[in-house]
């Protein structure tokens, strides 16, 4: 599939078209967010608020908390243990902003 | 020889006390049995808000001591995080906004310059807040600080006055004569002083049981909750008029209708972590925390303002609020005691009554007249004559 | 949602444990953060040539999964992809993410598992820098190559594997150097130290994933040390693992682009000029410590055992704990391999069972039996002194344990 994919004998998985910030990606259902991102050489996940630096996968396992972003409207998901759906919508987190939450009163 | 005063209870009451005797010469030695503000002032929020106080000796009090902040950094050469931001008083019912417009009135009164916005001013000047907002009050005056910082400068100051801090270092007994302290005994040592006074907060009756004598002070739990670091998108700080009909409340004991005592106050730290409490509950010493209460304080702050409901609480914690019967601090001598003092129970008004606690505090120690009348705070109001009955 | 026992985390201990109770007649529900069951048995892929023949591939993903399916044969509420936020009462654990808001057991196990030591070195926050722990599960159970050029800092017997690993699958790994001794990320990193380790980890117990790495066995280990210290280069399956080299900084403008090396004596003294390597991923090992958050939230004492990987939750033998009701398995308890803690998961569950009044398997004194059993068949140690720090809990739930549980049930 690409340079970042390894030789698999895992059964056939199912290919998906997500998108990480409006962009088009490919991935497999089912396999965490940041895989797919990763095997499309996506390291840079979100920004830190503070200073503006990027950030990406650490732990790997949930526990760091570097890897979050808005997936789907929901912010703050950790997207190394959120698997992947077909049209999943990936966003990075610049810095919290109230753009979307400020007017919807719901 | 200078006039030797010990004050139990480094939190912002004790080291306030501690760096104005200090500052009047005296010598200060200041204990506490874990650390600077290790108790309630290291487990509240940050306002110092003059419009949540009720009106009458608290209110004159409060605002004494609103001035002393204006220029507390300079005195204490240290950032306090100060920031006269405003604040309001956010109202949700046609109740509540009958409620807060006699409070607004009788502060007015007071010489406040509180005054009562409507919905869409209140949106104005708090963009997050939810359309529910009828109406709200709006204090420019209003400020804000980090209560650790407060006690930390006070503390740092008083020492480099020449005040002796005596860390983890609990107070076991007091050291008498006849009906005179004059001293604590610590575990390993004897402190003699002319004064001692008691700045423990809501651990004040349990040192005061040692002299058989009562304190109606009761603590009262309060749970926060941290949010993860924002953007600035809080304005100063924000209550609930519910909040304040929750600290007004004095039936102890009897929340039958909201047990947990749920009421917004909300602020943001320089980091960009909001502060969001709160509930009042009469649970003894226990400090857990409730996930019950953190439920319902994100209910309650995701009603004032909807965006919140996509933010995340990265932790949350509890502090025990001095809670009186009559909703004011306790500040003088202890009855039929010579040598003894105490300063506490400002339940949720600590921080902005803690410098001027302290002036009058160390005036009242040394003997001096502190130049407010200090009565309606005596500890000999409450109901029953309190005496000592000597061992 | 109401069940006799609450486990908290899916991997080999927690699964084992409901496996347990599950077939003994308790009702049970396993939660667990990651989308799918296992824990760290996900990323397991490695060749134990101590094993039975036809058992030589221990293959982690297909263990946890085949735990996995016997749990939930047996009725076992798995949750996962849903976060504990909260245990409170006896007990009572809120849920995010999962279809019932809270779930309350009579008794609740804690295997949380352990948690990847941070080694803050400058620059560790650009992307391109994971834990060695991450590089494991993207490489073996994701198949995706966390870099182009990989550099590892942190030699030890779990950085040695995934090192294999990656580079069994293709990815280039030019090299393994240590962490610097610096006050953030502590002392003990030298290369004498680390070599003391790793000898220690291969001679107490011959380690038999270690001599797969290459050349290392028994009886060459001594001498491999003192040329690797000395000619500071020993290559093993291609990789040179550079024990007389520190990484000091990893560098980049926005993601990593490179790392700079540093000389060191053996008792690991800079020296010499700083040499600049060009990577495009950084793998950060520097040990497992047990994960006791929740264990200190539920009440349980804490014991400072560095032998066992550092602070663990007061324990007794057969997994209790002095909080009525509450246990604990797996690496929560010491840093151990899989076999080790899928026994120890076993052994919490019959205690468990045990306070039902209820029979279990086997008896604990058998299930205790296993877990040393298992120890001493485990291809992979990572504490050398594991069983003294067993033994050391021993002592202090002797002294200490009775005593705590009598404090605990006046309250």
């Amino acid at each position: 599939m690409n340079a970042y994919r390894l030789d698999s004998s895992e059964k056939k998985r199912e290919p998906i078209e997500f998108y990480f910030n409006n962009k088009k990606l490919s991935g497999y259902d089912g396999e965490p967010i940041a895989v797919s991102l990763l095997a499309n050489g996506i390291q840079t996940i979100r920004t830190c608020e503070v200073t503006g630096e990027g950030r990406g996968v650490f732990c790997g396992i949930g526990h760091c908390y570097e890897c979050r972003a808005e997936v789907d409207g929901v912010a703050n998901v950790r997207t190394c243990l959120t698997p992947n759906h077909q049209g999943t919508k990936v966003i990075s987190p610049r810095s919290f902003t109230i753009r979307e939450t400020l007017n919807d009163d719901s | 020889m200078s006039y030797k005063v010990i004050v139990v209870g480094g939190g912002l009451i004790g080291s306030s006390t501690a760096y104005y005797l200090a500052k009047f010469g005296a010598e200060v030695t200041l204990v506490d049995a874990k650390d600077i503000a290790s108790g309630t002032s290291g487990a509240c929020d940050r306002a110092i808000m003059l419009q949540s106080k009720k009106p009458g000796p608290t209110l004159d009090l409060a605002i004494q001591s609103a001035s002393v902040y204006e220029t507390l950094e300079e005195e204490l050469e240290a950032d306090l995080e100060y920031n006269k931001a405003g604040g309001m008083i956010v109202i949700e019912t046609e109740e509540e906004l009958k409620a807060m417009e006699e409070m607004v009135e009788r502060q007015q009164k007071a010489g406040i310059g509180v005054r009562l916005i409507s919905g869409e001013e209140a949106r104005e000047r708090q963009p997050a807040l939810s359309k529910n907002i009828i109406a709200s009050t709006w204090w420019d005056q209003d400020a804000e600080c980090n209560p650790l910082h407060v006690s930390f400068a006070y503390a740092n100051a008083a020492r480099r006055l020449g005040a002796e801090l005596k860390l983890r270092s609990p107070v076991t007994g007091f050291l008498r004569e006849k009906d005179r302290i004059v001293g604590v005994q610590l575990n390993n040592e004897k402190v003699y002083a002319d004064a001692v006074v008691l700045a423990m907060g809501v651990w004040t009756p349990l040192l005061l049981e040692q002299l058989d004598i009562e304190l109606p002070i009761t603590p009262r739990r309060g749970q926060i909750l941290v949010t993860e670091q924002l953007d600035k998108v809080m304005h100063g700080n924000v209550l609930s008029a519910a909040y304040i009909a929750n600290k007004l409340r004095r039936n102890q004991g009897k929340q039958a209708e909201d047990p947990y005592g749920i009421g917004l106050a909300i602020g943001q730290t320089h980091s960009g972590q909001l502060l969001i409490g709160g509930s009042r509950q009469f649970a003894g010493y226990e400090t857990d925390t409730d996930p019950e209460v953190t439920r319902k304080i994100a209910e309650v702050a995701v009603r004032a303002f909807p965006m919140l409901a996509n933010v995340r609480i990265i932790r949350t914690f509890t502090g025990l609020r001095p809670y009186t019967p009559d909703g004011m601090p306790v500040l003088g001598p202890v009855p039929g005691m010579e040598g003894i003092f105490v300063a506490a129970g400002h339940e949720g008004d600590g921080i902005a009554l803690a410098p001027i606690s302290g002036k009058v505090m160390a005036n009242v120690a040394c003997g001096e007249d502190p130049g407010i009348d200090i009565r309606p705070f005596s500890m000999d109001r409450f109901q029953e004559p309190v005496t000592p009955k000597g061992k | 949602m109401i069940v006799d026992v609450v486990i908290i985390g899916a991997g080999p201990s927690g699964l084992s444990a409901a496996i347990e109770v599950a077939q003994h007649g308790l009702t049970a529900a396993v939660i667990d953060e990651y989308y799918r069951p296992g824990g760290r048995l996900l990323g397991q892929h490695y060749e134990d040539p101590n094993a039975p023949p036809d058992d030589k591939v221990w293959d982690g993903k297909k263990v946890a999964d085949e735990l996995a399916r016997k749990a939930e044969d047996l009725g076992v509420h798995l949750f996962t992809n849903v976060t504990a936020w909260s245990v409170s009462g006896k007990w009572k654990v809120e849920l995010t993410g999962a279809s019932v808001k809270s779930v309350e057991a009579k008794a609740m196990l804690l295997a949380t598992g352990s948690i990847e030591k941070a080694l803050p070195l400058p620059g560790w926050t650009l992307p391109g820098t994971i834990s060695i722990g991450a590089a494991q599960t993207f490489t073996n159970l994701h198949h995706i190559a966390v870099g182009k050029k990989v550099m590892i800092v942190g030699v030890d017997p779990l950085s040695l594997s995934v090192m294999m690993e990656m580079k069994n699958t293709g990815i280039d790994v030019v090299g393994m150097v240590l962490p610097p001794d610096t006050p953030a990320i502590g002392h003990g990193h030298s290369p004498a130290r680390t070599l003391e380790r790793l000898s220690d980890v291969a001679g107490l117990a011959p380690n038999p994933l270690l001599r797969t790495v290459g050349k290392f066995s028994l009886t060459r280990f001594p001498r491999l040390v003192a040329h690797a210290l000395r000619f500071n280069f020993l290559k093993v399956n291609g990789v040179p693992l550079q024990l007389r080299k520190v990484a000091t900084e990893i560098e980049g403008n926005g993601k990593v682009e490179g790392i700079t090396l540093q000389s060191v004596t053996i008792d690991g003294k800079i020296t010499g000029e700083p040499e600049h390597v060009e990577v495009d991923t950084v793998c950060l090992s520097a040990g497992l410590y047990p994960m006791v958050d929740l264990a200190q939230t539920a009440g349980c004492p804490m014991v400072d055992v560095p032998e066992l990987g550092g602070t663990v939750p007061l324990h007794g033998p057969d997994m209790s704990t002095p909080v009525e009701g509450l246990y604990v398995a797996g690496n929560i308890t010491g840093i151990e391999g899989a076999k080790v803690t899928i026994a120890q998961g076993q052994l919490a569950g019959i205690s468990m069972l045990a306070s039902f009044g209820k029979s279990g398997s086997l008896s604990v004194q058998e299930a205790k039996e296993n877990v040393n059993k298992a120890r001493d068949i485990s291809p992979l140690r990572f504490m050398p002194d594991i069983e003294k720090g067993r033994l050391k809990m021993e002592e202090i739930w002797k002294e200490e344990g009775v005593y705590e549980r009598r404090n605990h049930l006046q309250v």
